[in-house]
């Protein structure tokens, strides 16, 4: 029965309700909390079919429902015992733990949060660019969202958000190609700190666009944490073209084919800056989509499609678009107010449709903790890129209310125990502490509480390895985000596994004491003779090129 | 991790949750922690005192008996571990330490409980002595602690205090010493023979010192011990002193010093 579901499921690949029916019977079939079955079911290499599914679906509609059910079957299978997860995970742990990542860095929430710091630091660099530089034109600048910094090496110019959107740097608007960013992704996983270029890529199509810039870093930055980047998300030609339709209905110019046809995805502005993301975006009408005779010249207009979806001006609210800055844009092209409804309403859609399904990412972070019960998988997760980034996100979100009520209960709590010195008050305390805990308990677990909950409980697993707990302390913002949680939860279960997560951690002799300032090893580092012009000259300077790392978080 | 002050403050919370595992949890965490010589000091003067100040309310209050044991062997490795002085003198001179772990040590039902705060008493008692500011409250919590016998940790603490000439005069002064020293010294269970030997080589101790013999033999119950078995109603010696050459010794070295005051 097992094997004819997932032989179905497997074959089961249009029309979706084909692969509705399919995915609707083999989540009635693993919707048990049989042991041995979900083995059976992981024998018969569920874990794999459902993969390579979520994978599809991830790269072509990612907030689908389809998408939320295919976690949740494989949450499912993966209900198996420890043994045969652990197979799997040496099995499919290189595939699975970037897609996971994605998936996770791709939710909702996280895209606005890393818009909002995209923002901030546009903000700040526009500030910092207007002193005057001994040297303007930087090849490189570091980007910062959440705990990951990136560093370019051409392209960016001050204002141009559009490159943080991921988190990380993009090298150039136009780099994407699905084919490209897989391989990409997959060697960039693989060799670290060496820059990757086209001709290192087998596979890559023959001719890029020409301001293509496919060296990625890693590289060393003080804090020592690693630094990788990613290039855009890819999607599917369908996709990318119906995003299209969606984003710029009302856009028709014969200028744009023009431009298309030269095969650049970015554009020059008057002042010189590109602003490849947006004017791309703009310029591509739905009654050109396809229409180009030379295959060259489509695969460019995808290119420009896919920046178009990974840029800012699908997630930003329209008042925080660029503005066009070439002439035509600017003088030509008055949308009507019903185009602008239409499209306002479009971009919603074009919104939410670029987002992990809420479902999934819940599903995703419960497969993540079934992985972290592994002691052979507690390792490569602590290590992998990205990975401890998206877990302290997602112990950062909280329900908007719930979170900070009980915030203020705690408060006024360890205020009155201040207060409170003689032992008796202690006791009446504690009564009071009951009948909050009781009125606390009685909430409902939400998404971002369950989200917590695995969040938490997967990095209670990760550090009971014995090699991760100087890694987990050390890693930027993990340990604030574990003592935020201990401190302010309203969860009881998620204090307690935060407490748990303490007490691993301060296991580790090296981590008992306290570990040497990150700032004091910067200022250090900073202040060598050796460096001191390297570090004041202008914008290639390590203070201009670093100037978002965390340090003043970890300063003791 | 001890030096981070948002963790700390966190543990301090930690501690006084509603939810029994996450206190234990922390109990284990900060007793991991003060492992280490080099956090004893910061965690005793955490928050000017608000850690320690946690630690003895839990210690004397929390239900969770894992939780006290950890508590007060986090206690035993602070004063164990610490190599700063200036931690033991904090510990002295918090408000209730002291008088918590005396009570602790003759209340709790843990035995492991009172185990680690007797000899946290003990260790506390041989680097506090006359001079300091907390040495009166700890004169206070030997002699509260006195009436657990089980163990010979609070008797070898007043004879660590007796050993060291400064402490004879405050201690003999002090209230009560003398009455507990005695009625230690007139323990004849089976298992008190170390105990009684400690309390007569405390009072054999304090006998050396001049000023305070004239008190000592004034003192009923300090001379009934001393006496008691020289002069016992059958001119035998205890049955517990016959085989107890060091009792015997103390004894007789001991009514030599108060010879004159006699």
């Amino acid at each position: 029965m097992t094997t004819h579901i997932l032989t179905e499921l497997n074959n089961a690949i249009s029309p979706k309700e084909k692969r509705a029916a399919a995915l609707q019977a083999a989540i009635e079939e693993f919707n048990h909390d049989n042991c041995h079955k979900h083995d059976q079911e992981l024998e018969l290499q569920a874990d794999k079919i459902l993969f390579q599914k979520i994978s599809y679906s991830f790269t072509v509609h990612k907030h689908d429902e389809e998408m939320g059910m295919l976690a949740c079957a494989m949450e499912m299978v993966y209900r198996a015992s420890r043994g045969r997860v652990a197979l799997s995970f040496q099995e499919v742990q290189d595939s699975i733990l970037p897609l996971f990542v994605e998936m996770l860095r791709w939710s909702s929430v996280r895209r606005k949060h890393i818009i909002r710091a995209a923002n901030r630091d546009s903000q700040i660099q526009e500030a910092a660019s207007s002193a005057p530089h001994e040297n303007d034109d930087s090849e490189g600048t570091v980007v910062s969202a959440g705990t990951f910094y990136t560093k370019g090496v051409k392209g960016m110019k001050n204002g141009d958000t559009t490159e943080h959107l991921n988190g990380h740097f993009h090298p150039e608007p136009s780099n994407d190609n699905a084919s490209l960013v897989s391989i990409l992704k997959t060697d960039h996983l693989a060799v670290p700190s060496t820059p990757i270029r086209n001709n290192l890529l087998p596979g890559l199509p023959d001719e890029l666009p020409k301001n293509v810039s496919t060296e990625f870093t890693i590289e060393c930055i003080p804090n020592g944490t690693e630094c990788i980047s990613f290039p855009p998300e890819p999607h599917s030609k369908e996709e990318k073209v119906e995003d299209n339709i969606l984003m710029n209905p009302v856009r028709k110019n014969d200028k744009d084919a023009q431009d298309n046809s030269t095969g650049t995805a970015s554009t020059t502005n008057s002042d010189g800056t590109q602003n490849s993301h947006l004017d791309g975006n703009k310029k591509n009408s739905p009654s050109e989509v396809g229409s180009f005779p030379d295959s060259r010249i489509n695969r460019q207009r995808q290119v420009r499609f896919s920046d178009k979806v990974q840029s800012s001006e699908a997630i930003l609210p329209p008042q925080t678009k660029m503005k066009p800055h070439s002439s035509w844009e600017q003088n030509e092209y008055v949308p009507s107010t019903e185009a602008q409804n239409s499209n306002a309403e479009k971009q919603k859609v074009v919104k939410k449709e670029r987002y992990t399904h809420a479902l999934a990412v819940l599903k995703v972070l419960k497969i993540l903790r079934y992985f972290s019960r592994v002691l052979s998988a507690m390792v490569p997760m602590a290590h992998f890129p990205g990975l401890l980034d998206e877990l302290i996100f997602q112990l950062r979100i909280r329900k908007s209310g719930v979170d900070g009520m009980d915030s203020i209960l705690r408060k006024r709590q360890s205020a009155k125990t201040e207060i409170d010195d003689d032992l008796n008050s202690f006791k009446s305390a504690k009564s009071v502490e009951s009948i909050e805990s009781k009125q606390k308990s009685s909430q409902y677990l939400d998404n971002a509480s369950a989200a917590r909950m695995d969040t938490i409980a997967t990095i209670v697993n990760l550090a009971c390895a014995e090699e991760n707990k100087v890694k987990l302390l050390r890693h930027p913002g993990l340990f604030d985000a574990v003592i935020h949680v201990a401190e302010h939860d309203v969860i009881d279960n998620a204090r307690e596994h935060a407490s748990i997560v303490l007490m691993n951690l301060a296991l580790a002799e090296e981590n008992k004491v306290c570990y040497k300032s990150i700032s004091l090893i910067y200022v250090q580092f900073v202040e060598h003779s050796f460096l001191t012009n390297l570090i004041s000259t202008g914008r290639n300077g390590i203070l201009r090129r670093f100037p978002l790392c965390p340090i003043e978080s970890l300063d003791g | 991790m001890a030096s981070y002050d948002d963790f700390l403050y966190a543990l301090l919370n930690l501690l006084t949750d509603e939810v029994i595992n996450t206190r234990r949890y922390a109990s284990s965490t900060i007793l991991n922690l003060v492992g280490t010589p080099k956090n004893t000091h910061r965690i005793a003067s955490f928050g000017k005192g608000k850690l320690l100040h946690v630690l003895t309310r839990v210690l004397a209050l929390d239900d969770v008996e894992e939780v006290r044991i950890n508590v007060a062997e986090t206690f035993f490795n602070l004063v164990k571990n610490s190599t700063d002085l200036r931690t033991i003198e904090l510990i002295g001179r918090h408000r209730d330490a002291l008088s918590s772990l005396a009570s602790t040590v003759i209340s709790d039902y843990s035995a492991d409980v009172r185990a680690y705060s007797g000899r946290t008493l003990e260790w506390l008692a041989a680097d506090i002595h006359f001079g300091s500011q907390s040495h009166p409250g700890l004169l206070d919590a030997l002699m509260e602690a006195s009436q657990w016998t089980k163990t010979n940790c609070i008797a070898e603490a007043l004879k660590a205090q007796a050993s060291m000439e400064e402490n004879r005069i405050s201690m003999v002064e002090r209230p009560g010493m003398l009455d507990t020293l005695s009625s230690l010294a007139a323990l004849h269970g089976v298992n008190d023979e170390e105990v009684r030997e400690c309390a007569l080589a405390a009072i054999e101790r304090l006998t050396n010192e001049p000023y305070v013999r004239k008190a000592m033999a004034m003192h009923e119950g300090i001379m009934t011990e001393l006496t008691r078995a020289t002069f016992s109603t059958n001119n035998i010696l205890d049955q517990y002193e016959e085989h107890d050459k060091v009792t015997r010794t103390l004894m007789k070295s001991a009514l030599k010093n108060l010879a004159n005051e006699i």
